[in-house]
Parts: structure tokens; C-alpha cells; sequence
């Protein structure tokens, strides 16, 4: 069930140009969250901005919970501006998580960007099971990292950027196709399951890479503009080949969603 | 029940009673479930369904939504379960409360008009029916109903053949004047007309330059609306003889008393309820300061009450 809660900012802090992390104290949405769920942030007090904002839920430490976000307009800039003790409201958890696969044995996790924070929160609750997860990490350049420079986080990622800035120069699909390709020699994919957060450029280019059916999950959780995250307003569909509507909801339907069912828009 | 040591926010429009002015707009508050976990539906006079229509539809092609701050467009195009789902699975867990239910029905020609209401007369416990006429998302039917008022009356009339329950007609404000129409959605049957429902509206990404809708063109709702909602509403209230139910932009107690003083006889609340699904509570609380503070005994004498400074309230902007 979802709560409408009045959490309180314990940190706020920029840790990249432009992208900022807040740890909140949310007890009644962290009992209750899952990898791949949000929240819809309410930024002000008043009606402007109008909306809330989607976003997802990052690490989830007790009763808090992690939000990372890059700021882009005023209900970003509003959020950078709280400070400890403030009470943000929080209407969640809110959507469908991936799905924790026990039966797996292989486990990768590809993010694109500001998709990490979701991918993190997963990759902690496997470690909590399993010893092993890998989590990829693509993006332009070493300020565009959604972790702090001094997160020990950090270590468990193989970063890869356009950029290089001092990674790996490429992009995420290339660690990604070698670490499938190992697999497929030593234990095979029909195994493997893949969970996946990022732009419409990387849905599109996973969906290339791995043809339908070969691994045994493959799972990604997609953004779009959102107006209640309830299902009430029908604002957040997305074309998704799955039953009989071309359209599902990204908050209730998803927002995760199988890989290969997902329409990525044309015009993206 | 009401405390008796409480001022008593209820209206009737028309044959409707409610136990306070309050309903949640259609589209605004899903099938009545939805905001279950998060707000109590009996804090609201009543809620207007998301439209429903004979068959299930798809609606429109994403992207759906523009935020245009702190205004929103929409172009959803209707996408809703169809009428045998929410007759068969949801309006028995919705009815009984103590808000009223108003199903919203939305089509593409009139006979389906009649066809939904006949399947809803056979679900009890439903109120009344708000007709969608005025939805500018639609290729077919929609806006078009309500912009041509010998079509409006027809349909209303029709309708009316097939119900005793109450009826309002939602008219779009997206006509020169709002006047024709609503005098035939009375001269048809309507007991009441709900004004208004989003007024058409574009947003358009400078850098890519593409419309930031799929449709190109949707419906514009939330706060800025409002002074073109309470024009509509003191328009319609000073044409017709049946009461209004004003919708747009109305976020707090303060627009409530507004649109009433305007002519409405109670008000939706919309887009604000995606912001803050237990607005229509805190609202309900802040009205009732309002009563004990301002003296009001019954929110009623509120409507219509706008003093134009020259007596006789006759005065429509041309």
C-alpha cells in the first residue's frame, strides 16, 4: 500500500555539478519499498510547480531512503534547496519492482546516467543474499556520475565513459556484450538475469544487443512524464507489447517493464 | 452525520444532496479506488468517474502530459476500462458512501450515449451521470457534441428518455459564448451543467521543435484557469435556471468561495488532487473556519452572490 508521508531531509548535498543526493527519514514508504518502486515528491507547499516529481528510490538504509536527481527546472532547483530537517512529502512506494529472481545465477545490472540510483538500491538487497551482482555504469563523463566522488559505492561500479575522464572510454554496451559474451561460454545465459535503467538510447541499443527469449529475465525500469503516479490520469503511458493495449501505465503498470516488450518512442 | 457543533458544508444542486460541495473531477480521481490508501473518499461531497465508454479505449499515443507550470495539458484521448468493467468490478466496491457517485460517460455518437447509461441504470447505488460532451482529445464525438447546441440538446434529451437519475451536462469553454449551449443542455433535461472542462492549449520544446504532445493540441487545466472557468460559470449562471457546478484551477477554500459567489452551486476539484489527493479534506476543514468566521450559516447563500455594485447580477461579458 501506498502512504502520503511527511519525510525529513537528514542530508542534502550536491555531489556532482548539477546533481544532488537527499537522504530522507521515511519509515512508513521504507517498510514498505522495493528495487525499482518511487516516489512522487511533492517540491513546494503551494501549486507551482504544479506536479509532483517522480523519482526513483535509491538506497534504502532502515527507515531512510536515498533520492538523486540532476536539476533541470524549479521543482529540482526547489528540492536542492531543502535542508536538513525540512519535511518533504512523499506519496509511495509507489509501482511495480523488478523482480528478485532467486533462481538466477548470474546477475547484471546496466545503467544509464541518473538510471543508476534504482540499480544501486537492487544491487544492495542481492548483496544482502548473494555474494555477487555486476553493475555497469554508462556515461558521458565523470561529472554526469551519479555517486559522490568519496561514496565507497563507487568501487562496486565499472564506470564506462564517453568522455573516459580517467574510466574506461566507451559506452556501457561494450562491458556489457563482453560480460554476456564470458557468460555464454562459462555457464550460459539462459541463466542470467539483466535489470536495466537509463535513457531510451540505452533501451533500444540492450534490445539489440540480446535477442529476445536468450537470457532468463531481462528487465527495465523506464521513466516518462507523470501526472498522479496512481493510475488516475492515465498521463504516463507507454507503448509496451504486452496483452491487449498497445499502452501501458509507467506508474502502475510499471515502471518496470521485460525489456523487449518496451516501444521505444521514434522521436527520442 | 455532521457535528451539530459544526457548520454544515452541505448543498443540494438540484435533486443531489451532499453532504459538502466538494466533488473530485472526472479524470482527476480514477474510478473512485485508486487514492484509497492515501485519502478518504467520504471527505469529498461526492466524485465524477474517469469518462467511460461502451467499449474499453486505448487512448492516445504517448507523450499524453505537459507540465506548463503551474498549468498542465493533457491529452489523454479518453482511455478508459469501457462501461461493462466498471459495472461489473468496480462500482460495487465505489457506492454506498457517504460521497456521491457520478459516472462520467464519454462516446462517439449518441446512440452510445444511450447505450452506457441503460447498462449503468442496472448497477444501484449510483447517483448520477455527468456527460462528457466537451472532451477536446477525440477525433470523433467529444468537444463537438457540446460546440453545436442543437446537438447538445438531443443528446441530452435522449439521455434523459433513459434515466430518472440526475444528469449534468459538462460543457467546453472552448466556444465564443458559452450561453447556447447550456440553455440546451437545460432545454434537453439536464439538472445541472458542469463548467467547464479543459480549454485547448499547446506547448511546443523550442530546442527540438516539436509539440511536447503527441496530438499537438490538448486540454489545459489547473490554476491558471480559473478566471476563464468563473467567467463560464457566471455566464452559464445568469442563462440558465438550472444549478452549476464550476470546475478549474480550484485549489483552496478561497476558489470554492469564488466560484460560488459566481453562480456555482457546488465546485470539482481536478488537477490540484494529482499534487495533493487529500486536498478535498483540508479544503472541506478550511470551509468550515470560513462559515464560523465569515458568519455564513449555509454555503448555499453563497451562490450567485456577486455584488456587481448596480443591484440587478445581469451583466454577462459579451
Amino acid at each position: 500500500m501506498k502512504h502520503l508521508e511527511d519525510a525529513v531531509v537528514t542530508r542534502n548535498r550536491q555531489i556532482r555539478p548539477g546533481i544532488w543526493s537527499m537522504w530522507l527519514r521515511a519509515p512508513a514508504v521504507c517498510a514498505e519499498s522495493r528495487p525499482g518502486q518511487f516516489v512522487h515528491v511533492r517540491v513546494g507547499r503551494d501549486f507551482h510547480p504544479l506536479l509532483r516529481r517522480p523519482l526513483s528510490i535509491g538506497r534504502v538504509h532502515e527507515d531512510e531512503l536515498e533520492l538523486v536527481w540532476r536539476i533541470v527546472g524549479r521543482g529540482t532547483e526547489l528540492m536542492a534547496e531543502a535542508t536538513e530537517g525540512d519535511a518533504v512529502n512523499l506519496l509511495g512506494p509507489l509501482g511495480r519492482p523488478f523482480t528478485i529472481d532467486t533462481d538466477a545465477e548470474g546477475r547484471i545490472l546496466i545503467a544509464g546516467g541518473l538510471g543508476l540510483p534504482p540499480l544501486v538500491y537492487l544491487l544492495e538487497s542481492f548483496r544482502e543474499r548473494w555474494k555477487k551482482a555486476s553493475l555497469l555504469l554508462g556515461v558521458r563523463g565523470r561529472d554526469d556520475i551519479p555517486l559522490a566522488e568519496d561514496d565507497p559505492l563507487l568501487r562496486e561500479v565499472e564506470v564506462v565513459a564517453e568522455r573516459g575522464d580517467g574510466y574506461r572510454r566507451g559506452i556501457v554496451t561494450d562491458p556489457a556484450a563482453e560480460w554476456l559474451t564470458r557468460r555464454e561460454h562459462d555457464g550460459g545465459l539462459e541463466n542470467v538475469a539483466l535489470y536495466a535503467c537509463g535513457p531510451w538510447g540505452l533501451v533500444r541499443a540492450l534490445q539489440g544487443l540480446i535477442p529476445a527469449n536468450r537470457l532468463r529475465r531481462a528487465e527495465v525500469s523506464l521513466e516518462q512524464q507523470m501526472g498522479c503516479a496512481s493510475g488516475v490520469c492515465q498521463g504516463c503511458a507507454v507503448e509496451v507489447e504486452d496483452g491487449d493495449t498497445p499502452y501501458r501505465l509507467v506508474c502502475t503498470d510499471g515502471p518496470v517493464f521485460p525489456l523487449h516488450a518496451v516501444h521505444a518512442p521514434a522521436l527520442v | 452525520m455532521s457535528d451539530p457543533a459544526q457548520p454544515d458544508l452541505s448543498v443540494r444542486v438540484g435533486s443531489l444532496a451532499l453532504h459538502n460541495p466538494l466533488f473530485a473531477a472526472s479524470g482527476c480521481y480514477g474510478y473512485g479506488l485508486e487514492y484509497a490508501d492515501v485519502a478518504d473518499r467520504d471527505e469529498l461531497g461526492g466524485f465524477v468517474t474517469k469518462s467511460l465508454s461502451l467499449e474499453p479505449w486505448k487512448g492516445n499515443a504517448p507523450p499524453r502530459l505537459a507540465e506548463v507550470s503551474p498549468g498542465l495539458l493533457n491529452s489523454i484521448g479518453l482511455a478508459n476500462m469501457g462501461v461493462e468493467s466498471f459495472a461489473r468490478e468496480v462500482a460495487p466496491q465505489v457506492t454506498g458512501g457517504r460521497a456521491k457517485l457520478i459516472v462520467s460517460v464519454a462516446c462517439n455518437v449518441m446512440e452510445e450515449y444511450e447505450q452506457v447509461i441503460v447498462r449503468l441504470e442496472e448497477v444501484p447505488g449510483i447517483d448520477g451521470y455527468e456527460l462528457n460532451i466537451s472532451c477536446p482529445n477525440v477525433e470523433e464525438g467529444g468537444m463537438a457534441f457540446s460546440r453545436n447546441p442543437a446537438v447538445t440538446e438531443e443528446l441530452v434529451a435522449r439521455v434523459r428518455k433513459r434515466t430518472r437519475r440526475w444528469i449534468s451536462a459538462k460543457l467546453t469553454p472552448n466556444v465564443a459564448s458559452i450561453v447556447e449551449g447550456a440553455q440546451a443542455a437545460e432545454a434537453g433535461g439536464a439538472d445541472a451543467l458542469s463548467l467547464i472542462n479543459t480549454i485547448v492549449g499547446m506547448a511546443v520544446d523550442w530546442k527540438t521543435r516539436r509539440p511536447r504532445l503527441a496530438t499537438i493540441t490538448g486540454g489545459y487545466s489547473g490554476p491558471p484557469i480559473k478566471p476563464v472557468a468563473l467567467a463560464k460559470v457566471w455566464e452559464g449562471y445568469n442563462a440558465v435556471n438550472i444549478p452549476i457546478v464550476g470546475i478549474g484551477g480550484i485549489a483552496n477554500w478561497k476558489d470554492v468561495v469564488e466560484f460560488l459567489i459566481a453562480g456555482a452551486s457546488a465546485v470539482q476539484i481536478g488537477t490540484a488532487l494529482y499534487a495533493d489527493p487529500a486536498l478535498p479534506g483540508k479544503i472541506a476543514a478550511d470551509l468550515r473556519r470560513f462559515m464560523e468566521v465569515e458568519g455564513v450559516a449555509s454555503l448555499s447563500e453563497l451562490t450567485g452572490s456577486l455584488d456587481t455594485g448596480h443591484g440587478v447580477t445581469v451583466g454577462v461579458p459579451a
